[in-house]
């Protein structure tokens, strides 16, 4: 009998059996990431670029490698197919892969443009023997999971406001040794092949806004422009956008290449109280004047200025049986960070006939808000979303 | 004009320079290898309680851990260096570290049962590695791995590889100037050339390293140490004897391989400048040193001590 292993098999039946297409920076970390699991197995790999072949190979030495996606598609080998290209090159992969009957995890922003996006998630919805799963993997992050039953029970009382931020000082640009390559590897710069910092990047916080507040924006009034990089890109690297939601409710966004201050956040600020999220930890704050909720009294409490913050934490009971000290514990161990458990839960909805994570649906929702965010950011205007623009379940 | 580029990594600063021609490209290359040292870090830890070796020395003793290919790769690395040298380069001396009192603390000499203690739970005998299910195993509690002696070296050397393959031939590279490789030459130059300070300066010598494609990595003793009885233990132990050993204050390797010049001058802190015939005999292309020994080995091509003192 074989050992046991960590981390502990999560389903009946065999390792699912993976391909990737796209083994750039975030396809590694896809295979990283399944590189840890039991239940993954990776049998192909494609890129068109021979060095991100070898660099994935390193990450899934058992892997075939390919150049080209119709031969991982034709292999009886791959189960379910991973489509981290490029999001301009979406389409025609995951077209072809629900075709060939391939489970499909298709990374966020779905596509480009609407149309392709829309393409995607009706095949997606057409091939109900298929598992589908964008990669928004926020909707799998246990601290969000965790949280959401709060918010939802009302603990912010009449939503007043949403903020959110992205800071990191990059230049997303990419070298390589020739300039064919090198004009390719920096689509994302490239207005004709980018939905920049909004797709690329916020489409993860409106997605979690969206499924927080179980609602989607009507409109959204963008600004953006080149503060720090300017070397020949046409995608802004410094954003503004306020999205409008019903009731009032409207988020503002702000999204920077040129400074690393205070990194991402979330901030939902309701008349009862306030929940500030970034990616592994959470803190509510509540108003003086708000209703007693019980369980706060034993929480862990942390100071944010001049408040005292309420820490959230997933699993709590479990830190405490381990010895740790839930709240202090924000970091994660490898197979529990948000694009682990996406994996693990697309990979048990395969094995065992349940519904992925985040369905063509939420996907293609989201990925409307963010290109339209984009397009509002471009062409610095406000943009009416009608309600007809979105697919509803 | 150079660009220079730097990031906090490892508990300290990489600095890397490169030339060529277009300063957007060129920042571009020294941005992706910068991320792969962060990256390398991520997983390499031992402090951070989200990197992988901190998941597997929090499981590994209870059942075997399915680690990143290049994780395992590494540790496989690390357990053929223990070996080739004689056991004085060593990533698991963490429990003999503890014992005495090494680890977040000043140092004090462990009482015979403690030691006796850590010896059982440390050497790479303990680390068990599955090739086909690509899987780690502690044999017993308490085993660690602590990557502190090479992963800079590791990191650098990927960063380097990366450079490389966008195409960078003229870049300098290192972390917190104990690790540093030198891709080509500055333009006009013959080599990058580096200066070592005192400690590693032979009598007579003038520190000056001489360097193209290939690493220098130094290591000293200076750091935590304690004295008793007039004696001073600095915190260079020995993993065969569990015992602080201090045979020189320091040591320096030159190379092709950045993690191979860092496994080497660790080994040689603890094996001393006696075993520097025995590393040129394992270790073809490296030339290395330690105090009041002159540099022994054939120097690699493109890595030259310019005037190491004493009768070299």
């Amino acid at each position: 009998m074989a050992a046991r292993v960590y981390p502990p098999l999560s389903i009946d039946g065999p390792p699912v059996k993976f391909g990737l297409v796209g083994a750039g920076q975030w396809g590694r970390e896809i295979l990283s990431t399944l590189s840890r699991l039991q239940t993954a197995q990776v049998t192909s790999i494609c890129d068109t670029y021979e060095p991100y072949l070898k660099r994935g190979a390193e990450i899934a030495p058992k892997a075939a490698t390919v150049t080209d996606y119709r031969k991982l598609l034709e292999s009886a080998d791959v189960e379910a197919v991973i489509v981290a290209t490029p999001t301009h090159l979406h389409k025609e992969i995951a077209l072809a892969a629900l075709q060939a009957g391939k489970h499909l995890y298709c990374e966020a922003p779905l596509a480009g443009s609407i149309e392709d996006a829309k393409a995607i998630a009706t095949a997606a919805q057409q091939a109900p023997k298929v598992k589908f799963q964008a990669g928004l993997q926020g909707r799998s992050n246990a601290l969000y999971r965790h949280v959401l039953q709060f918010v939802r029970s009302g603990v912010l009382g009449s939503q007043a406001m949403i903020s959110g931020q992205w800071n990191k000082k990059q230049s997303w640009r990419r070298t390589a040794p020739t300039n064919s390559r090198e004009a390719q590897i920096n689509w994302r710069l490239m207005k004709d092949t980018s939905t920049g910092l909004a797709g690329e990047v916020a489409i993860h916080q409106f997605d979690f806004v969206d499924w927080y507040l179980k609602t989607l924006p009507t409109a959204v009034t963008g600004f953006g422009s080149i503060n720090n990089w300017r070397d020949g890109r046409e995608i802004p690297d410094t954003i503004q956008a306020v999205l409008e939601y019903p009731n009032n409710v409207r988020m503002i966004f702000n999204a920077t290449l040129a400074s690393s201050f205070s990194d991402a956040f979330t901030l939902f600020q309701g008349a009862d109280s306030s929940l500030m999220m970034r990616e592994n930890r959470g803190w509510l704050v509540k108003e003086a004047d708000s209703p007693l909720l019980g369980w706060e009294v034993y929480a862990r409490k942390e100071n944010i200025h001049n408040e005292t913050g309420i820490c959230m934490v997933a699993d709590s009971t479990k830190l405490i049986e381990e010895g740790k000290e839930p709240g202090k514990e924000g970091a994660l161990e490898p197979t529990q960070t948000a694009l682990s458990l996406a994996m693990q839960n697309f990979i048990s909805s395969i094995r065992e006939d349940k519904p992925t994570a985040c369905g063509p649906v939420d996907g293609f929702n989201s990925t409307v808000v963010a290109i339209r965010t984009n397009e509002a950011v471009m062409s610095g205007s406000r943009i009416i979303i009608p309600n007809q623009s979105y697919l509803s379940t | 004009m150079p660009v220079l580029l730097s990031r906090y990594a490892m508990a300290t600063r990489f600095e890397l320079v490169i030339y060529g021609d277009d300063p957007v490209r060129l920042r571009a290359a020294g941005e992706e290898a910068l991320d792969e040292i962060e990256r390398v870090e991520a997983q390499l830890s031992f402090y951070r309680s989200d990197s992988e070796i901190h998941w597997l020395n929090s499981r590994a003793a209870i059942a075997p851990v399915k680690v990143d290919p290049r994780l395992y790769r590494l540790l496989k690395r690390c357990a053929e260096l223990s070996e080739m040298t004689d056991g004085a380069f060593d990533v698991s001396v963490g429990p003999l570290m503890r014992a005495w009192r090494f680890v977040k603390d000043k140092g004090a000499i462990p009482s015979q049962e403690e030691l006796e203690a850590a010896r059982a739970i440390s050497g790479m005998i303990h680390i068990q590695f599955d090739d086909d299910a690509l899987t780690v195993e502690f044999d017993k509690p308490g085993v660690e791995i602590d990557l502190g002696g090479y992963g800079k070296g590791y990191a650098t050397e990927r960063a380097v590889e990366l450079l490389i393959e966008n195409g960078i031939d003229s870049a300098l590279l290192h972390g917190g100037t104990s690790s540093v490789t030198a891709i080509g030459a500055p333009p006009g130059e013959e080599c990058w050339r580096i200066a070592m300070p005192r400690p590693f300066i032979n009598e007579g010598g003038d520190g000056l390293v001489d360097l193209k494609d290939s690493s220098l990595s130094v290591s000293a003793a200076h750091g935590k140490s304690f004295e008793v009885d007039g004696r001073i233990y600095g915190h260079v132990i020995d993993p065969r004897s569990g015992l602080s050993v201090n045979k020189t204050p320091v040591a320096a390797a030159l190379g092709p391989s950045a993690s191979l010049c860092e496994a080497l001058s660790k080994a040689l802190m603890v094996n001393g400048g006696d075993w520097l015939t025995v590393m040129n005999e394992r270790f073809p292309g490296y030339q290395a040193w330690t105090h009041g020994v002159p540099p022994h080995g054939v120097p690699p091509s493109g890595g030259t001590i310019r005037n190491p003192g004493y009768s070299a």
